[in-house]
């Protein structure tokens, strides 16, 4: 074994203290007993307390949730029509336009995206609401949705599952749902997750889009922060990081290690 | 033969794009017949098997099962059915269910399938393994549950689409021999891929060999590697010199040949040559049809023979072969296989040989 030269991991532990002391300090303050983020005074959970007796914040953490759960199925839905469309039609013309044009949202800045989404509503004269919220989420969101499920179809694709199944006498239906759909479960699992994140955090979007009352969690903390960053948001952020580990370790076990080329 | 084809293709055409692949492919095979189509990568041999299988429509022309026009009809309304190139078996089934699949879709009943399966594994000599994982199998395993899941259903034909093009060499040859024993064994119609032509001339009953989107030849295994049909099929069947020869005199009773400008050859005018006085035609002779003497034979009417110098003694194993160059003003080179072991060495300098071969063995076509 080589040994690593002592400077070295002095410089890779700074690295980590850098990337994750911040977000330490801050779980560790909203179980701080104290209404200020300076002094230790002692362990407490009550800003936990007080932070789900908050009506306003969990109700905009509901509507944050079922959001994030109609965006996300209507993501996978669209998702998978197109990359099966995609997968089989290799010869479609315009296909790599169309497969490009797919993830060109997740590039997109959200500032444009935002802009973009609101003046189409409002030359449309569409009224703002939970369901043009729900729109924007979907433009943003199919991407994360489809990438993983693009890249299952066609390695399914190319090992000839349904071509052998239909040979062997399944109709087109039964070789979809019989193998195809089957074999993709994970990638739509794991697309699904990843939409659902990126849903559930968004803000620059859904900020724009967002009317009618409608608040979302990060509108929510957002607007709590003009007052200062208390340890109730604390805990919330804290929540919302242990939310968002699970998730991503959820992915993980799904995507079955090979996170980094799902991305 | 006056009984219906099991299948006929007649005059199938078919392009991607501007690319024309197959150029009016015409075909029949009879029941109990080990068909192969042999040709090399972008022939047109899988696209024509894709055709029958029912994954491709042709532009044109049409194919017949037992007589019925089955051209747009879907695959899964064919008794025809595919082992693929690289199994295609369903990775999230076990052995039993992969081979029950087309069982299971007929709403089989359950004893009957357990049974069936029973015998397609047995057949293949996979019994014992019905539980397994796919991922579990090896690559020769995979090969024969994808033929027990084809055969379980018992098509009247069987696709073979390279098969055994992932299989190591030994492997292959045993599996050759294996799936010549099963067509025989359950009868069924066999319709072979391949680009290896030793494999085509092993297990086939015919040949059909392809290029370029066309049927080139289409003959028994023998017919064809004796009698190939142009200089494009004596190169791919087995191996073979193809040299450039101009004719000086084609008499109906004899003709002479100037091979590559330098060597006069003498010979009955094979069949069908018609190659006119100063026309240039392909030439060609197989390796193991040369014989090498380190000495002037004795000059026999009935043989050709021509010097040449030995450049290099390749070991083959179970044969040698000698590479000659009988034409110093051309780069071409005649390769001559001898069987066994061959005691030559060239030390240093090249040495002089004569090659002798039966007219009969130089290969002419008509133009």
């Amino acid at each position: 074994m080589k040994r690593f030269p002592p400077l070295l991991k002095v410089y890779c532990g700074m690295i980590y203290l850098f990337l994750y002391l911040p977000m330490g300090v801050m779980m560790a303050f909203s179980f701080n007993d104290a209404r200020r983020n300076v002094v230790w005074k002692g362990f407490t959970l009550k800003w936990y307390g007080k932070l789900f007796a908050n009506k306003e914040l969990m109700a905009s953490l509901a509507t944050t949730i079922e959001l994030g759960l109609i965006a996300t199925a209507i993501s996978v839905a669209l998702g998978m029509l197109a990359s099966y469309a995609l997968a089989r039609h290799v010869r479609m013309r315009g296909r790599s336009a169309y497969a490009g044009l797919l993830n060109v949202p997740m590039m997109m800045p959200e500032i444009v995206l935002g802009i973009g989404i609101l003046t189409f509503l409002v030359r449309a004269q569409i009224e703002l609401s939970f369901w043009t919220l729900v729109l924007s989420h979907v433009v943003f969101c199919l991407p994360y949705a489809t990438g993983a499920i693009r890249a299952r179809l066609l390695s399914l694709q190319s090992s000839s599952y349904e071509d052998a199944a239909m040979d062997l006498g399944a109709t087109e239906w039964e070789a979809f749902y019989k193998i195809t759909l089957p074999l993709t479960g994970p990638a739509i699992l794991s697309g699904a997750l990843l939409a659902f994140t990126v849903s559930f955090e968004d803000f620059v979007t859904s900020f724009f889009v967002a009317g009618g009352g409608i608040e979302t969690l990060p509108i929510r903390i957002y607007a709590m922060m003009k007052f200062g960053i208390t340890p109730e948001i604390n805990a919330m952020a804290t929540v919302l990081l242990v939310f968002t580990l699970a998730v991503l370790a959820a992915y993980h076990a799904v995507s079955g290690g090979d996170q980094e080329s799902a991305l | 033969m006056g009984k219906t084809p099991l299948l006929e293709i007649s005059r199938i055409e078919k392009s991607f794009g501007s690319q024309k692949i197959l150029k009016g492919i015409s075909l029949q095979v009879f029941a109990g017949e080990f068909l192969t189509f042999l040709g090399p990568s972008g022939c047109g041999k899988t696209t024509t098997l894709r055709i029958v299988a029912g994954f491709e429509e042709p532009d044109k022309g049409t194919v017949r099962l037992n007589g019925e026009d089955v051209t747009r009809l879907p695959p899964y309304k064919r008794d025809v059915h595919t082992v693929f190139q690289h199994y295609a078996l369903f990775p999230h089934f076990d052995v039993f269910e992969n081979v029950a699949f087309s069982l299971r879709l007929e709403k089989t009943p359950e004893p009957e399938v357990a049974s069936r399966v029973r015998g397609a594994l047995d057949l293949v000599k996979l019994g014992g393994f019905e539980k397994r994982r796919i991922d579990q199998l090896s690559g020769g395993q995979q090969q024969r549950v994808a033929v027990a899941r084809s055969l379980v259903g018992r098509p009247s034909l069987l696709l073979l689409d390279e098969p055994l093009g992932a299989l190591d060499l030994k492997l292959r040859r045993q599996m050759q021999l294996e799936l010549k024993a099963i067509q025989k064994k359950t009868g069924i119609t066999f319709v072979y891929v391949t680009h290896d032509q030793e494999e085509a001339l092993t297990l086939s009953d015919r040949i059909a060999v392809f290029n370029a989107g066309e049927i080139v030849q289409l003959g028994d295994p023998k017919s064809i590697y004796e009698t190939p049909r142009s200089s494009f099929v004596a190169d791919f069947i087995g191996s073979a010199n193809i040299l450039e020869a101009q004719v000086k005199l084609n008499d109906g009773e004899h003709v002479v040949l100037l091979v590559e400008d330098e060597v006069e050859l003498r010979l009955p005018r094979p069949v069908g040559f018609n190659g006119a006085e100063g026309a240039k035609v392909p030439l060609a002779i197989r390796p193991e049809r040369i014989s090498v003497h380190f000495e002037e034979p004795a000059s026999d009417a009935g043989r050709l023979t021509f010097p040449g110098a030995l450049q290099d003694v390749v070991y083959l194993g179970s044969a040698t072969q000698m590479i000659i160059s009988p034409f110093p003003k051309s780069a071409k080179v005649l390769a001559a296989t001898i069987m066994g072991k061959a005691d030559v060495s060239i030390d240093g300098a090249r040495r002089r040989v004569w090659c002798e071969v039966s007219p009969r063995d130089v290969l002419l076509w008509p133009s």
